[in-house]
C-alpha cells in the first residue's frame, strides 16, 4: 500500500485504494450549498409549530377554538395546508424515511433519487410531481402563501389555487404561479429551465421573465434569466434567445447571436423581443426596436429614442399591443412589471 | 445561493497558511454570527464533506445528505454559543456524531412513514457496490470508519481531515493507516465467504 497516497494521494495512486475510492464515489456529497436564510426560516415555523403542545387541560378548549377558526379562514380563504406526498415509483424518502404516503410537514425535505417518483397534491392548491432526482421541500403553507423550495431536480406542477399562491423557490429563481401548469427544472449547478404548458408562470432571478403556455425560459446560476420564447420558434432562434442573456457584453458571439434572433424572428416571437431590452445595450436595443416594430407596431410614444434611452417601465404601454397581437391569455396577477 | 466548490488539494505545510485558514474560519464564524448568510454558507462548503463523513460512518447513505442540513441548521442555531470561533469543525463534528446517534433513537421511538418497510428500491450495480463497501467500513471501529468515509468517499487527504475536525494530523495518520489494514481484512472475510 503507497502510505504517501492514502495520506495525501502524493507518489504513485495506489491501485486498490483507487479501486475503493471510484467503488465509493456514488456515495460523496453533492456538491451545492443549500439557501439556510429560507431553511432556517421553514425550520422555525416548524419547531414553532410542534412547541405549541399545550397540556390536555387547556387542549380541549384550544382544539375547539383552533378547529372553528381554521374552518373559518380556510372556508374564506378556500385554501388548506394539507400537503399529502405518495411515492409514484422507486422509494423516495420524506424526512428520511422511506415514503409511501404520508403528510409533508413545512420543512421536511422530500428526495427522489434516479429510480423514484413522487406527488404532493394539497386539496385547494393543486398537484406536484416530483421528478426522479430531485429534492423538494414545503417552506411555508398559509393563505398568504403556499412556498415550496426546489433544491435541484424537476417538477411538473399543475395549480388551481388564485394566482399568486402558489411559490416555488429555487437556488437560482423564484416561479410565481399566475393560474397555469409547468414544468420546473433546476440542476445541482442553479442551471435549470421553465416550460409552462398553461397560463403564465413569472419566473424571478436578477431580472424577471413573464412566460406565457407554450414558452420557456431559462435560467442560469447567480440568478439569471433568459427571455421567455415559444418552444416552437426555429431551433436556431431558441438557442440564440436562451444564451443571449447569459452572454458578457463583449463576448464574441453575442453579435452573432443577436442577428439569429432578429432574422429568424416570426410576429410569435415578438414576446421575446420585447423582454430583450433589459437585456441589450443601446446599439442592439436599436436594432431590437426595429425589428420589433416590423413585427408589432409600436404604440404612439414609444419610438427609436425611447429604445436608446430605455428604462425599467419604458416599454410598458408596448406589452399589451404584443400581448393582443399575439393572443395571449389574459396575466391574472398584476404586480409584475411586465415592461421590464 | 451558492459557492465555490470546496478545492481539495490544500497545503497545510506552512505555519502562515494553516493561520491564515484559521483566521478565516474565525472570520467567517463571527460574519456567521452577525447573520451573514453567506458567510455560512462558505463554511458549508468547506466543512459539508467532513459532517457528511462523520455521519457516513455511522448512518444509512440514503439518510446522510438529509442528516448533514440538520447537522448545520443545528449550528446555525446554536452558532452564538460557539466560544472560540476558530473551533468550528470541532464543534459541528461533534453535533454531527450526536445527530448520528439520535437519529437511531429517533428510528426506536417513531412510527415509519412507509407503509411497506420491506420495499427496497431498485438500485444501480455501482450503486450496490458502494453500499456493500460502506457497509463493511460502518463495521470498523468508531475512529477507523469516520477518517476512512472522509478520505475514501469524500476524497479529503489526512491533513485536510485533521485541519477540519481539529484532530491532530498524527492521530488521523495513525488512523487510516490502521483503518485501511482493518478494512483490507475484513474486505478479505467478506470476500472469501
Amino acid at each position: 500500500m503507497n502510505d504517501d497516497y492514502l495520506w495525501d494521494r502524493g507518489g504513485d495512486p495506489d491501485p486498490e485504494l483507487r479501486h475503493l475510492e471510484n467503488a465509493l464515489a456514488p456515495l460523496r456529497l453533492k456538491e451545492s450549498t443549500p439557501d439556510f436564510a429560507e431553511l432556517k426560516r421553514a425550520s422555525n415555523m416548524s419547531r414553532l409549530r410542534s412547541s405549541l403542545r399545550p397540556d390536555f387541560g387547556t387542549a380541549l378548549a384550544l382544539v375547539v377554538c383552533v378547529g372553528l377558526a381554521v374552518w373559518f379562514i380556510t372556508s374564506l380563504h378556500q385554501v388548506t395546508t394539507n400537503w399529502e406526498a405518495q411515492a409514484t415509483a422507486g422509494s423516495p424518502t420524506l424526512g428520511g424515511r422511506i415514503l409511501v404516503r404520508g403528510r409533508v410537514a413545512p420543512g421536511t425535505w422530500l428526495t427522489t433519487d434516479r429510480m423514484s417518483t413522487a406527488q404532493i397534491q394539497s386539496k385547494n392548491v393543486g398537484e406536484v410531481q416530483v421528478g426522479a432526482d430531485s429534492m423538494v421541500s414545503l417552506a411555508e403553507s398559509s393563505s398568504e402563501q403556499q412556498l415550496l423550495l426546489l433544491r435541484y431536480g424537476n417538477i411538473h406542477a399543475t395549480v388551481f389555487s388564485p394566482p399568486g399562491l402558489f411559490v416555488v423557490d429555487t437556488p437560482s429563481a423564484k416561479a410565481i404561479d399566475l393560474g397555469c401548469e409547468y414544468t420546473l427544472r433546476i440542476d445541482r449547478d442553479g442551471r435549470g429551465e421553465l416550460k409552462v404548458s398553461s397560463g403564465w408562470v413569472s419566473l424571478n432571478g436578477d431580472s424577471q421573465s413573464l412566460v406565457p403556455a407554450g414558452a420557456m425560459a431559462r435560467i442560469a446560476p447567480g440568478k439569471a434569466l433568459s427571455p421567455p420564447y415559444f418552444v416552437d420558434a426555429t431551433p436556431a432562434f431558441q438557442q440564440a434567445a436562451g444564451e443571449f442573456a447569459f452572454m458578457s457584453t463583449d463576448s464574441p458571439q453575442r453579435g452573432p447571436a443577436l442577428q439569429t434572433i432578429l432574422h429568424d424572428a416570426r410576429q410569435r416571437d415578438a414576446l421575446t423581443l420585447l423582454n430583450l431590452f433589459s437585456r441589450a445595450q443601446e446599439n442592439e436595443r436599436l436594432l431590437i426596436f426595429d425589428k420589433l416594430n416590423q413585427l408589432v407596431p409600436a404604440p404612439a410614444g414609444i419610438t427609436r429614442e425611447t429604445a436608446r434611452n430605455w428604462q425599467l417601465n419604458s416599454m410598458d404601454a408596448w406589452w399589451p399591443v404584443v400581448q393582443h397581437a399575439l393572443g395571449l391569455g389574459e396575466i391574472k396577477k398584476g404586480k409584475t412589471n411586465p415592461g421590464q | 445561493m451558492f459557492f465555490p466548490s470546496f478545492q481539495r488539494a490544500m497545503p497545510v505545510s506552512s505555519k502562515n497558511n494553516a493561520q491564515q485558514k484559521a483566521t478565516s474560519v474565525r472570520d467567517l464564524v463571527s460574519a456567521a454570527q452577525a447573520g451573514d448568510m453567506k458567510a455560512f454558507g462558505e463554511l458549508y462548503s468547506r466543512f459539508s464533506r467532513m459532517v457528511h463523513g462523520a455521519l457516513l460512518a455511522r448512518v444509512p447513505a440514503a439518510d446522510a445528505e438529509d442528516l448533514v442540513q440538520e447537522v448545520f441548521l443545528s449550528a446555525l442555531r446554536k452558532l452564538k454559543a460557539i466560544k472560540d470561533p476558530a473551533a468550528f469543525g470541532g464543534w459541528i463534528f461533534t453535533i454531527a456524531r450526536n445527530r448520528a446517534m439520535d437519529f437511531y433513537r429517533e428510528r426506536e421511538d417513531s412510527v415509519e412513514v412507509s407503509e411497506n418497510h420491506g420495499h427496497q428500491q431498485p438500485r444501480s450495480q455501482a450503486a450496490l457496490v458502494a453500499a456493500a463497501v460502506l457497509e463493511v467500513i460502518q463495521k470498523l471501529p468508531e475512529a477507523y470508519r469516520e477518517t476512512l468515509a472522509m478520505r475514501l468517499v469524500e476524497g479529503m487527504t489526512g491533513p485536510e481531515i485533521a485541519e477540519r475536525t481539529g484532530l491532530t494530523p498524527g492521530s488521523v495518520r495513525v488512523n487510516l493507516h490502521r483503518g485501511m489494514e482493518l478494512l483490507r481484512q475484513a474486505l478479505g472475510k467478506e470476500a472469501s465467504q
